[in-house]
């Protein structure tokens, strides 16, 4: 079965998509020396080959997670999620493109890397963290976290509406230019809901194919070793 | 920094089509384990190290630290090896009830021996199991006529009529149907077939479903 829908692979242990959001990157300084881990960062090491506190570089998210819960690193909000981003969000998100590139550098993973982040908060309110004067470290407050939340939230449902309308309308291939501003469990309900629509369409006219297809593994197979074949006469030939 | 090649590996397999088998990357699977093995022996010496005698405790906290961040980085090679092949164990699996027994050889050629393996015990299993349901509550057991077995992997959508027209689409040669009878199957032939007979066929891209 396929595992379409981002509520099954969110946090699923052997998801493939999981894993892949996992991995995206995020801008950390740390809080604490690690002993002998000094060739991470090559340029910021200490003398007996430490990785020392205050130094920043990016962690992947799946290495960021465990180290935050011990409080041995502070990273920093993605462009994506920060005040400037949301507030485009909040305009219009239907025209945003969630993809590498663009303005705000929008991830094709905006929703699970958002729901990554926002536990990810510190667990202090405003005013004592002015007290503490942790502010300049520019880490996740609560109160920012609820607001990505709520940005998360609002800008799915203004979305989907869009996605719910271009599956409905277009039983043939939505264009490439609107597929590539999707985020991808997006571009995913778009299929569904896309290939339902086929066949609600084709149950209306009592169309219903019986024919057998082969089927695409093969096909994929099939394909490769062609290519492999016409590598390998080419290269006699020459 | 650790856990790069792991996440190649992730990415290759999940760019790849929902069903299909892209050849098994032996190389980067040992070069995977070969990681992991150095950073166990890594945390290893820094045990070693944490129980030597006069070691500060500023240093001892340092190095606690940096067996976490490894033992992370470890975990995370571990679920990215065992998501691989767990992933490509469920499309194996999903080959076999659309492709019968008897895996292709362009298909063959993407998996490795552990899978080739598997693949064979997992028919065995289903196998039996479809004689199993099949077997008739009065027949004798001790005396076993023609096994019968019920194909769970056919029809698995509610087919329309027991006969269909098929196309064959490659030179193929002899081959037996269930009642005994060998057909010879030539490029460009058309016939008339048992569905249950040729769904296999079908999906393996020999015959086509004309109609």
């Amino acid at each position: 079965m396929k595992n379409a829908s981002l509520a099954l692979t969110h946090g699923n242990y052997l998801s493939l998509s999981d894993i892949m959001v996992t991995e995206e990157k995020l801008l950390c300084t740390l809080t604490t020396d690690f002993h002998g881990l000094g060739y991470i960062q090559p340029s910021t090491r200490s003398e007996n080959g430490d990785l020392v506190e205050g130094t920043v570089l990016d962690l992947p998210l799946w290495m960021v997670n465990p180290m935050k819960r011990n409080q041995w690193l502070e990273f920093q909000l993605p462009t994506a999620y920060q005040e400037e981003a949301r507030r485009i969000l909040c305009a219009d998100p239907g025209i945003v493109e969630f993809r590498q590139g663009s303005r705000c550098r929008f991830s094709q993973n905006h929703y699970p890397l958002g729901l990554y982040i926002i536990p990810l908060a510190d667990n202090i309110n405003n005013s004592s963290l002015l007290a503490t004067q942790i502010v300049k470290k520019k880490s996740l407050t609560l109160e920012e976290a609820k607001e990505v939340r709520s940005s998360l939230v609002s800008t799915f449902q203004l979305r989907f509406r869009q996605i719910m309308d271009w599956s409905n309308k277009t039983c043939h291939d939505t264009s490439a230019h609107d597929l590539k501003r999707l985020d991808r469990s997006e571009r995913q309900l778009l299929e569904i809901g896309k290939a339902e629509q086929n066949s609600l369409i084709s149950w209306n006219q009592r169309k219903k194919s019986k024919i057998l297809k082969p089927s695409t593994a093969i096909k994929n197979a099939r394909l490769m070793t062609d290519y492999a074949d016409s590598r390998k006469r080419a290269r006699i030939e020459v | 920094m650790f856990g790069q090649r792991a996440a190649e590996l992730i990415r290759e397999l999940e760019r790849a089509s929902d069903d299909a088998l892209p050849p098994y990357k032996a190389e980067s699977v040992r070069g995977i384990c070969e990681e992991m093995q150095g950073i166990f022996e890594a945390n290893c010496r820094d045990r070693v190290n944490l129980d030597a005698d006069g070691i500060e405790q500023a240093t001892a906290v340092k190095i606690q630290h940096a067996m976490h961040f490894r033992d992370t980085a470890m975990s995370r090679n571990k679920r990215c090896l065992i998501a691989y092949h767990y992933n490509r164990m469920e499309r194996l699996r999903n080959l076999r009830w659309s492709l019968g027994g008897i895996i292709p050889t362009a298909i063959r050629q993407t998996l490795s021996e552990k899978e080739t393996e598997w693949f064979s015990n997992y028919s065995k299993a289903l196998t039996n199991y479809m004689m199993d349901v099949a077997e008739l509550p009065d027949q004798d057991p001790a005396d076993p006529q023609d096994p019968v077995v019920l194909d769970l992997t056919v029809h698995q959508r509610p087919p329309k009529e027991y006969f269909i027209d098929v196309k064959v689409l490659v030179d193929y040669g002899n081959y037996e149907t269930q009642d005994g009878e060998t057909i010879f199957l030539k490029k460009h032939m058309r016939l008339c077939m048992a569905r249950t007979e040729c769904e296999h066929l079908i999906r393996q891209g020999i015959l086509q479903h004309v109609q």
